[in-house]
């Protein structure tokens, strides 16, 4: 059987005229070589996908700030729980004249301490009722001397010294 | 190894021809196959290291452009002229074996014919055809059970 397909498959013979025909051809394409095709294999492909994709999340985020809408939260500092109490709700000091407003502390936190008062005022979060110099103040270089709660108002009195030796003395509500 | 279109096609022209007439069984499609061929591998010019290369790149070029002919539109719409094998030529065994190895579909007929015509063994069949070594040995065995299926009675095993 396999000799049978062996000599019969050796019979078999091209047409006289194929030679001519595909040397023709061949002359014909060596003048025109194909030209060179990229390709891509599948896991190239989804290896390079994910490395632009994942370089992408970077660039988006930025254009699209993602940082300060996410990142607000995380970029505001660590507080204390006591410090989150005492934190006032609002404590504007307007130009000079203006009426100040109140400062609200929460009822259970207790008297502040030095520390915290001197960084409340240094942030600007207290203001000055020191009779004629009401409204804005010059904060840097203030010493407390004492801080007390009242009882009536609630509010922290700031006994303190400025950098001029003046005694001041500032409340917040 | 550089390609010369005359030392080309009188080296391997006969074989490509073959091998595409055994994978197509129609002589003008044959010749169109084994000219694709070789228009191909001077347009692409491959860098063969060896004969033996070059011979496994044009067999695995034909069973490849056998495989898109029989897959192409036209072929699956319109129905060839069924051309038997030059029987004048052919004693009544050969006609028998080679009809009945052309009617196996290509996956079978061109491990049959790679096989026994230019003899390569199973592993070097499994590096042409890029396949499994057991699928190339399971085509086989299938491909032998059909032919024996299809010649029942006519040959002693």
């Amino acid at each position: 059987m396999k000799n049978n397909y062996i000599s019969a498959m050796n019979k078999i013979t091209a047409s006289d005229n194929l030679r001519e025909k595909t040397l023709a051809a061949m002359k014909q394409a060596q003048m025109k070589p194909a030209a060179k095709t990229i390709k891509f294999n599948k896991k190239f492909t989804v290896i390079a996908a994910c490395a632009v994709f994942a370089l992408c999340i970077p660039a988006m985020a930025y254009l699209l700030d993602f940082n300060s809408m996410f990142g607000a939260k995380s970029a505001a500092p660590q507080m204390m729980p006591e410090q989150q109490n005492t934190q006032p709700e609002a404590m504007i000091n307007d130009e000079a004249g203006a009426m100040p407003k109140a400062a609200v502390f929460d009822a259970k936190t207790s008297l502040l301490s030095e520390e915290q008062a001197t960084e409340l005022v240094l942030e600007g979060a207290a203001f000055i009722d020191g009779g004629t110099e009401a409204g804005g103040y010059e904060t840097q270089g203030l010493v407390i001397n004492s801080v007390t709660q009242e009882a009536e108002t609630n509010a922290y009195k700031f006994e303190a010294t400025d950098k001029n030796g003046n005694k001041l003395i500032l409340y917040v509500y | 190894m550089q390609l010369n279109c005359e030392a080309l096609f009188d080296k391997y022209g006969d074989m490509v021809f073959r091998a595409a007439y055994a994978f197509v069984k129609n002589k003008q499609d044959a010749e169109d196959l084994a000219q694709e061929v070789f228009i191909s591998i001077m347009r692409f010019s491959p860098k063969f290291e060896t004969d033996e290369h070059c011979k496994a790149w044009l067999l695995r070029a034909t069973a490849n452009r056998a495989k898109s002919f029989f897959k192409s539109a036209w072929q699956r719409k319109t129905t060839g002229i069924e051309e038997d094998f030059p029987a004048q030529s052919f004693s009544d065994d050969e006609l028998l074996v080679t009809n009945a190895i052309s009617q196996l579909p290509l996956k079978y007929k061109e491990i049959i014919y790679l096989y026994y015509i230019e003899g390569y063994d199973t592993k070097e069949l499994a590096q042409l055809l890029k396949l499994p070594q057991n699928t190339v040995l399971s085509r086989m065995a299938r491909g032998r059970a059909m032919l024996k299926d299809a010649l029942k009675g006519e040959f002693d095993a």
